[in-house]
């Protein structure tokens, strides 16, 4: 009926009798969904399993660091998928970003160069994903599925098929540094996190993005401009992308125009399992967190537990499929 | 959803010179005079006038395709006029887009577009502009207070943090309401805002109403449901074809005066003549059982329109549905002209043995919205228009133009898609697709379910041309004055037996509510 | 480059075209080989799905060279990892007629209906390392000695650590790739015939190429935090899991040392530093195995001869800090 995909699970049950629901507090809103309850149940399983392993500071630190670029790239997809629309370039112009910061790097500029040159790249790139969505009136799923194949294409033309490596210690150092014998790459997760929160949170412009997201028609109507948020949110995600492309680099010391290719289904897991964590059912940070640490945390744990990587991959389809169902199960029953 | 299309933004208001004539400039918030607008060389309105003053309800009355909702359209800035001026406080306006008209004080309220369901109330009440903010950064608190503001205008107390797709239907529309108050608006049009509430909700939502009136806000109150009108409104305007007919007080009037404006006729002439049915039987049913349907038996003859009635529940639907193959038959036999058909038929089969079924949720069952009419009418009839598997498209043409003709459906061209299109006229598709199958049995379940009043004579009239055309029409409706005065004969069903049989033309409405009831059996 | 690519290969095609329509060639006449006199050039469809790999690029380029210098009329198709889209454009190329077909580093399991279509059209297929084993597919398949590879990385693994037996070593595979699934079960089989134990219990696999790099990385700072201490050695199949891998025991504070297989610029520059765990490599000398392939091209143009074996596989050299300046690294081959 609506031209927007409702993603609210809350909706159809609209009855009277809602009324009587008295508001919840933050925590017990998030415990709404099984989501939240699934990432608690890993961790005390694998707790069991690994005591003397899974929750201490070397492997929590291990988790961290792993998923710190995936949650980077979670952030830039949260944020287009918070207006509705969803990203399939994410990896790919992270990728892109980090083989032009090595390209660069390899001529022999600066880091300085290289890193601002990268964040340029995912910017324009989002930019022009924006534009096709907002102003020209693609699908998102089309337009940054073709955007995506010419960038994979621009990353093998850039690093010329090869993987670009010997970058300087002042590039290598962001990804691989350490403050307090943590990594660079997990604090900069959690300022991009914390910085995306509040602007979701607290900006004029996010909650347009949420506004939008709900019901684009409503939206325009009450005079939300809505192809520049639109196109505003594909370009912050694509600076984000751009971002986390280059502490990849920076983290492997190299950089290959399929690296972190797996980074696109990962951050579209990691966001739809945040969805299912508050009852508006829409992308939210919280969420997305939590996704990716129910992401990180399985690899973790299964790899600790010596699981074969194929059952691994088969298990973390499996744990989505019930962490989603779980929460929409309530959904139901309420 | 086509309605919303809004031209391109950013929008601004144009404000003309002020009329010269002030002493022209009457009392009214707000006034379109002589508007006229046109698609594709179809006159939507033609001379369509609208005074609403402040203070008062205002009612906007005419049938389905009268032109009020392109006049709401045109006067909230969606569509610009083609002729004719736009008045607002005694000055001429002209709106570049919805924004502008809504930082005019003109706000439109529509019922499926009134709220963000994934968003808080308060959030709701203050979306884009009106969001309290400093250099980008939103003050929740000042949004919270200022939305308490707004909603308590209207007695509201519903939980600010909430999410607005939570709340009942009727809060939705208060919130919507506070939105429209919270842009400043004088002069409010609500479109059929009592469609999904229940009563006691609409009691809530006229007092707000009429607290919003005595505040000195215009209301522009768009609704089929007369009784409401009569109830709430202080005046009321009623258009036909896109033209003003006339606007008086509400008390100077009477519901059937006000119906017969709007049709432009006598409604008793509604229904056409009864016709004589054949002597030969094209269907019968006997010991017929399924989900609903109990041992029911009967048998229809060429050229007679049975009606089936009973209440919601009573097996009505399924008994169609079985009978066009839709559902399950468990037990019984279904014989049409003469051959017993298969108890496992599927709608293939019956569509075969020439029983098609017109089904009731006309836009989710009977037409493929976004397809254009011709496909609509193609899709039920691949087997008719192609030969060896190859579809022929000179087949098609000539079904879908005899349809269009024969049924007067009204549409730009058979390449129009059917979602463009009027109920009654989306209702003539679905009749035209299985007409071209040349049914002898045609069921049909609510034929004029959600069609204005003219387009519904014309249906009836179709019903009629067909009986009399040899086929047997078995139609449902649970409006006993449509199924006495549509049939021949008429069924009525209670709990999924057939309760009662009656000749329409001695048929009387307490006697079939008795038999809906089930109290009596004739039988 | 996808455009690129369908450019060329609609050129390629359109060229094969005219010139079976001027010629009139035809599969049986071509089939007979050696048609030397008959001032007709000779024709040679070769195709690679790794094109989009430096090794690979280094072929294509390296054919098209020698092709132009031996007078051969070349239908170079790059299949892009896409053997839906290569396969069916090879296989037509065949039904225009060639004399004579070249594999690049496609695995015999992949193009099956190409060697169906060669096997009906009576043309041959000439292969470098296009499968690990013989069979009766090509004309001739050269490849590197897998077992060689899987030998000296171990015995390299063993001089470092003093001795196999009860020592700890992870092996990394890839088992979609042939030759590494076939090395690093070599390498596991030789590991525990030496006394060692393969951490994990098997052979740890990588699923991706792509990510074959954070994978490694992955499993082996995993590993070593749920054992600690618990690694002396990484086999890896491959160069690029093999960074990884190191960068995971050096990231752990493990003195583990850790090989890899190609001879990869970058891991060359890893063995030479001295302060990577990564302390061997292998270089398979594929320019070598490429001239030999062509040599017998040449020679089946010129009279009809066909190889006596049709396998061989070629022995390697392990690269360690020792020689590693000698060493031309893999992805540098063309420059």
């Amino acid at each position: 009926m609506t031209a927007t995909p409702t993603r609210n699970p809350g909706i159809e049950d609209t009855s009277a009798g809602v009324l009587a629901v008295p508001r919840r507090s933050l925590g017990q809103r998030a415990l709404s969904g099984g989501t939240v309850l699934a990432l608690v149940a890993l961790v005390l399983f694998f707790f069991a399993m690994r005591p003397d392993v899974f929750l201490t500071f070397t492997n929590v630190r291990n988790i961290l660091y792993q998923v710190s670029i995936l949650a980077i790239i979670a952030v830039a997809q949260t944020v287009v998928m918070v207006v509705g629309d969803f990203d399939l370039s994410v990896a790919a112009t992270s990728s892109l970003s980090g083989s032009v910061a090595g390209a660069l790097l390899t001529a022999g500029q600066s880091v300085t160069v290289a890193v601002l040159a990268a964040v340029a790249v995912g910017l324009a790139i989002g930019l022009v994903n924006g534009l096709l969505v907002a102003y020209l009136n693609l699908s998102a799923f089309v337009a940054t599925l073709a955007s995506m194949t010419s960038i994979v294409g621009a990353a093998y033309l850039v690093t010329q098929g090869t993987t670009l490596f010997n970058f300087p210690a002042g590039f290598t150092q962001l990804g691989q540094g350490r403050l307090l014998n943590i990594p660079m790459p997990v604090y900069l997760a959690v300022l991009i996190a914390l910085v995306a929160w509040a602007v979701l949170r607290f900006t004029t412009i996010g909650r347009s993005w949420y506004a939008i997201g709900g019901n684009v028609e409503v939206a325009r109507l009450s005079g939300i401009s809505v192809r520049r948020s639109r196109l505003l949110a594909f370009t912050v995600a694509g600076l984000v992308a751009g971002i986390g492309g280059i502490l990849l680099a920076a983290r492997l010391g190299s950089s290959s125009a399929v690296q972190g290719s797996d980074n696109l289904m990962f951050s579209v897991a990691a966001v739809f399992l945040g969805m299912t964590v508050i009852r508006s059912g829409a992308a939210n940070l919280g969420g997305t967190v939590i996704g990716v640490a129910i992401i990180g945390v399985m690899s973790n744990g299964l790899n600790i537990l010596g699981v074969n990587s194929y059952v691994q991959q088969v298990v973390t389809g499996i744990i989505i499929i019930a962490a989603v169902t779980l929460s929409s199960l309530k959904t139901r029953s309420r | 959803m086509t309605l919303m299309t809004e031209p391109a933004e950013p929008a601004s208001t144009t404000t003309a010179a002020a009329a010269p004539a002030a002493a022209a400039a009457g009392p009214f918030a707000l006034e379109a005079r002589d508007v006229s607008k046109h698609f594709d060389g179809v006159h939507a309105l033609r001379g369509a006038q609208l005074a609403v003053r402040p203070g008062e309800i205002h009612a906007l009355l005419g049938e389905n395709g009268a032109g009020k909702s392109t006049l709401i359209k045109v006067v909230t800035g969606v569509y610009a006029p083609d002729g004719g001026t736009l008045v607002r406080d005694g000055e001429e306006v002209q709106f570049t887009g919805v924004r502008a008209a809504n930082r005019a004080g003109v706000v439109a309220l529509y019922q499926e577009l009134s709220i963000i369901p994934s968003i808080s109330v308060a959030e709701n009440v203050l979306l884009g502009e009106q969001m309290p903010s400093r250099g980008g950064i939103v003050s929740w608190r000042s949004m919270r207070q200022r939305a308490r503001v707004h909603l308590e205008r209207l007695n509201q107390r519903i939980p600010l943090g909430m999410l607005a797709g939570e709340l009942s239907p009727v809060q939705q529309t208060m919130v919507s309401v506070a939105r429209a108050l919270a842009t400043d608006a004088k002069v409010l049009i609500l479109d059929e805002p009592t469609a999904s509430l229940t009563d006691t909700e609409i009691r809530e939502l006229f007092v707000v109403l009429r607290s919003l009136r005595d505040e000195g806000v215009a209301i522009v109150y768009v609704s089929h449901r007369l009784e409401e009108v009569f109830e709430l409104c202080d005046r009321l305007t009623i258009m036909r074809n896109g033209s003003h007919i006339t606007t008086r007080d509400v008390s100077a009037s009477t519901i059937d005066e006000v119906i017969s404006t709007m049709v432009g006729r006598d409604p008793g002439s509604l229904y056409p003549d009864r016709g004589t049915a054949t002597e030969q039987v094209t269907i019968s049913v006997s010991d017929l059982q399924g989900r609903r349907v109990k041992d029911v038996s009967f048998s229809a003859r060429a050229g007679e329109v049975l009606g089936i009635g009973g209440l919601a529940g009573s097996g009505r639907s399924e008994l169609l549905r079985i009978l066009a193959g839709a559902q399950k038959q468990t037990s019984g036999t279904i014989t049409v002209a003469g051959t017993t058909v298969s108890m496992r038929a599927a709608v293939p089969q019956m569509l075969e043995a020439g029983v098609a079924l017109v089904p009731e949720e006309r836009r989710s069952q009977g037409v493929v919205l976004g397809a254009t009419i011709r496909d609509n009418i193609a899709l039920a009839n691949i087997p008719t228009v192609s030969s060896a598997g190859v579809v022929s498209g000179a087949r098609i043409s000539t079904i879908v133009e005899r349809g269009m003709r024969d049924l007067q459906i009204k549409a730009h061209s058979p390449r129009q898609p059917v979602g463009e299109l009027s109920g009654g006229n989306q209702q003539k598709v679905v009749l035209a697709k299985m007409l071209a199958r040349r049914p002898k049995v045609l069921l049909m379940d609510e034929p004029t379910r959600g069609i204005d009043v003219g387009t519904k004579a014309e249906i009836y009239r179709l019903i009629r041309q067909l009986a009399a055309g040899g086929t047997t029409v078995i139609a449902v409706s649970s409006e006993l004055p449509e199924l006495i005065g549509m049939s021949d004969r008429v069924l009525i069903m209670h709990e999924g037996r057939v309760s009662g049989e009656v000749d329409a033309a001695d048929a009387d409405e307490e006697v079939l509510l008795s038999y809906c009831y089930g109290k009596a059996d004739v039988r | 480059m996808r455009m690129r690519f369908t450019a060329l290969a609609a050129a390629a095609l359109a060229a094969a075209t005219v010139l079976s329509g001027c010629g009139g060639s035809s599969g049986t006449d071509a089939g007979s080989g050696g048609d030397g006199g008959s001032g007709k050039p000779f024709k040679v469809i070769a195709f690679t799905s790794g094109n989009q790999t430096p090794i690979g690029a280094w072929w294509v380029k390296q054919v098209q060279a020698d092709a132009k210098a031996n007078g051969w009329d070349l239908t170079m198709i790059q299949g892009d990892f896409d053997f839906q889209k290569m396969n069916p454009q090879v296989e037509s190329a065949i039904g225009q007629g060639a004399d004579a077909i070249f594999d690049g580093y496609t695995d015999v399991a992949s193009i099956s209906s190409i060697v169906t279509a060669a096997k009906d059209s009576d043309i041959p297929i000439f292969a470098v390392d296009a499968g690990t084993e013989a069979n009766d597919a090509f004309a001739l398949n050269v490849t590197s000695n897998q077992q060689g590879i899987a030998d000296q990385t171990v015995q390299e693994i063993s001089k470092q650590l003093g001795g196999l037996q009860g020592k700890n070593v992870m092996v990394i595979g890839h088992d979609p790739h042939p030759g590494i699934r076939m090395r690093a079960s070599l390498a596991e089989a030789e590991l525990k015939k030496a006394g060692a134990n393969i951490a994990g219990g098997s052979i740890q696999k990588v699923k991706s190429p792509a990510t074959g790099r954070t994978e490694a990385l992955a499993l082996v700072s995993d590993y070593l935090t749920a054992n600690p201490g618990g690694l002396d050695a990484v086999w890896v199949g491959w160069d690029d899991a093999a960074l990884g891998a190191a960068q995971g025991v050096s990231e752990s504070g493990s003195k583990a040392i850790v090989t890899g297989c190609d001879a990869s610029s970058e891991a060359i520059a890893a063995i030479q530093s001295g302060t990577s765990p990564l302390v061997a490599t292998v270089e398979q000398p594929w320019p070598s195995v490429n001239k030999t392939v062509e040599d017998a091209i040449l020679a089946y143009q010129k009279d009809g001869t066909k190889p006596s074996e049709t396998f061989d596989a070629v022995d390697t050299t392990l690269v360690t800090k020792d020689n590693a300046a000698s060493i031309t690294p893999s992805d540098k081959l063309g420059s």
